[in-house]
């Protein structure tokens, strides 16, 4: 009977102390995929940081101009050329008669002026002019 | 007692039953499984406390505050600059410095002369001469671009060291520079936003600005023309929300680019916030504004100014002959000096200096970038600093003030702080009131004449209603101390719609040369009329505003 005792106390033993090394480990190996993976997003930062740069850089107004003008003849908008919201109703009456008969609808709500509205942060190609 | 108690408590008696070797009534084999569940329960005792902790720790303990903060550990040094639409104005990149171990070259003269191939402005010599000195670190070059890294990198040398160290990159050069500002290499604020809001930047946190990138190219490409026209000393625009005191441009010429800023230190000065300029005729619209808020006139009130003023030795004339009565309205269209002068005779020197006082045109105006210049009042101010004051002379102020203090006359009376900073709330800014909506409506009329039918004629052309008021003042040649003849500032203050005014845009030339022959070709109404029209039509579509459809 002791004898069982005592091996049974040594298998725990020893199977505590190989249970201890085998996390040990197993954190070690931790910290190094956690290292790998902090070098990896730390470049990726310092990638993403200047490809935003690169980006804010190529979209300065005054070479989308340039590109817009040279390359697809482009050129701006003149005042008469630009139209508020509610003018477009008056210029299809029927078809504003067909989609709601009387009372005549409200005419929709102007936009809010682009120099109003924050946008989000990022850049889109869109809103340059 | 206390070893009495000890010794008949039941524990102490089983484990003196278990670990003593003198008992005999208790057979060995129940000894040793005593002894066994001791350990056991001690095993399990053990564990427990684990358990229980690692319970603790993911779910109820929470990180500590020191633990360092995403951006330390990832190199972020400074928090981003931007603009109004989300447009990256200012960032850091990860860029090197090299530097070389001098202990590991073996030929230092061979690997100067290669280094030098990657950075021409270094010279062999010198550097030969530094890679030969007794120490393990020497800088080469701060701050290299990534592409001289590279090809230092593939010139395979012994010895380098490629230390890694932040950048401040610019990406719009110097279309932002005096709003934006700059840092040195070692990232210290110098100038501008950069150094206004440097405790947020530092702190990682972003800084958005009001300034819209799209209406700051268009300023600046009109400001850059009227450069190249006129010539002249430097040139400075604004672009500013008259209902919130948001400055969507900011241009300052002659500038600098934030990325290479080793230009005349005069590149540096920002004409828009820290010059200040005798505005001449534009500070009409605060001597109009003053008597008709005191109801001393009528916009029909006549005046005769067939003759100068003189006042001692001085006399007060018009640049040109008007006819000889005039009405106020006329006055201001026309730009009269006499006529100001006369309509200053209806206030007291007391009632002037205090409506410049509250217009916060006698001391400088608060931004959030540093070097906002202070105004140039006269120390006494008797009825001859009165007259002169009345239309722009003896009296310096930035175009920042004027600005300020314009948008207060046009928005329905309320004087609004300008700044660089987003506003992100719809609510509307509150202001003290400096004049009645009824005066500021007058003066919305004689902006509007003053286009239609004055000085600002050229602004006609634009493809949006503009209303304004030109200044033309002339400068004190430096050698003879005297008003020059021939070098003035030029400028124009525009309002737009001036049917529904929102928008003000300011332009200032100094010391314009004019084009063509004759005289007044360097008038406010021949070089800074043509420049804001310009810049309306082009920002006006952007800002939303429409002249409604043809039919």
């Amino acid at each position: 009977m002791a004898i069982l005792i005592k091996v049974v106390m040594v298998f725990c033993l020893s199977f505590f102390i190989a249970a201890v090394f085998w996390y040990k480990s197993k954190v070690e190996i931790s910290e190094i995929e956690l290292h790998k993976l902090d070098t990896d997003i730390t470049r990726a930062v310092d990638n993403l940081s200047v490809l935003r740069a690169e980006w804010s850089y190529l979209n300065q107004p005054q070479k989308l101009k340039e590109r817009n003008q040279v390359e697809l003849g482009m050129r701006r908008k003149t005042a008469a050329e630009i139209h508020p919201l509610e003018s477009i109703p008056k210029l299809f009456p029927l078809l504003n008669e067909q989609a709601a008969p009387a009372p005549a609808p409200a005419p929709p709500a102007p936009p809010a002026p682009a120099s109003m509205t924050r946008r989000d942060t990022g850049s889109d190609l869109g809103r340059q002019e | 007692m206390i070893a009495k108690f000890l010794e008949r408590h039941p524990i102490i008696e089983w484990l003196w039953l278990v670990f003593s070797k003198q008992r005999t009534d208790v057979a060995p084999d129940q000894i040793a499984l005593m002894r066994f569940s001791l350990v056991v329960a001690l095993f399990l005792l053990g564990f427990l406390i684990i358990f229980v902790r690692n319970l603790d720790v993911v779910f109820f303990v929470q990180l500590p505050q020191h633990v360092p903060r995403t951006a330390e550990k990832y190199n972020m040094v400074r928090g981003n600059i931007y603009d109004r639409n989300g447009q990256l104005l200012a960032t850091t990149v990860m860029g090197h410095s090299l530097a070389v171990d001098p202990k590991k070259i073996v030929d230092s003269n061979e690997t100067a002369r290669q280094i030098s191939t990657v950075f021409p402005e270094l010279d062999p010599l010198t550097l030969s001469r530094s890679l030969s000195k007794d120490r393990s670190f020497v800088y080469v070059k701060r701050d290299i671009t990534p592409q001289q890294l590279a090809a230092v990198k593939s010139l395979n040398l012994k010895g380098m060291i490629y230390e890694p160290m932040p950048h401040r990159v610019y990406p719009y050069g110097s279309l932002l520079s005096h709003a934006v500002g700059m840092v040195n290499i070692d990232h210290q604020p110098q100038s501008g936003i950069e150094y206004g809001r440097n405790r947020d930047l530092v702190n990682l946190d972003n800084v958005n600005l009001s300034i819209d990138v799209r209406v700051q190219q268009i300023l600046y490409g009109e400001l850059q023309t009227v450069m190249k026209r006129f010539t002249p000393k430097g040139a400075g625009g604004i672009v500013m929300n008259i209902r919130n005191g948001e400055i969507l441009g900011l241009v300052s010429l002659p500038d600098f680019d934030p990325n290479n800023p080793y230009v005349p230190d005069e590149n540096h000065i920002n004409r828009v916030t820290s010059g200040v300029y005798e505005m001449g005729s534009t500070f009409k619209i605060f001597n109009t504004a003053l008597a008709l808020e005191l109801k001393k006139l009528r916009l029909d009130s006549q005046f005769d100014v067939s003759q100068p003023i003189v006042i001692g030795n001085d006399s007060i004339n018009d640049f040109e002959k008007l006819s000889p009565i005039l009405t106020v309205e006329q006055i201001f269209t026309e730009s009269s000096n006499i006529g100001s002068a006369l309509i200053s005779d209806q206030f007291t020197t007391e009632q002037q200096r205090g409506f410049l006082r509250s217009l916060g045109l006698l001391k400088a105006p608060s931004l959030e970038i540093p070097g906002v210049g202070a105004p140039i009042a006269p120390k006494n101010w008797e009825r001859i600093q009165k007259i002169t004051v009345s239309y722009g002379h003896g009296i310096s102020v930035s175009m920042l003030q004027m600005a300020k203090a314009t948008a207060a006359m046009v928005n329905g009376g309320i004087l609004l702080e300008p700044s660089l900073i987003l506003n992100e709330t719809t609510e509307p800014v509150h202001g003290p009131r400096v004049i009645s909506a009824d005066t500021s409506q007058k003066m919305q009329n004689l902006f509007k004449l003053v286009v239609q039918q004055g000085t600002g004629g050229a602004a006609r052309s634009s493809e949006y209603p503009i209303g304004g008021k030109t200044g033309t003042a002339q400068k004190v040649d430096p050698e003879t101390r005297r008003y020059s003849n021939s070098s003035v500032n030029a400028s124009f203050v525009g309002i737009f719609p001036i049917d529904n005014p929102q928008y003000l845009v300011m332009i200032l030339l100094d010391d314009p040369k004019g084009e063509g022959v004759g005289r007044y070709q360097n008038t406010a109404g021949k070089v800074a009329v043509p420049a804001v029209s310009s810049t309306v039509s082009q920002i006006g579509a952007l800002l939303g505003k429409t002249v409604g459809a043809k039919p």
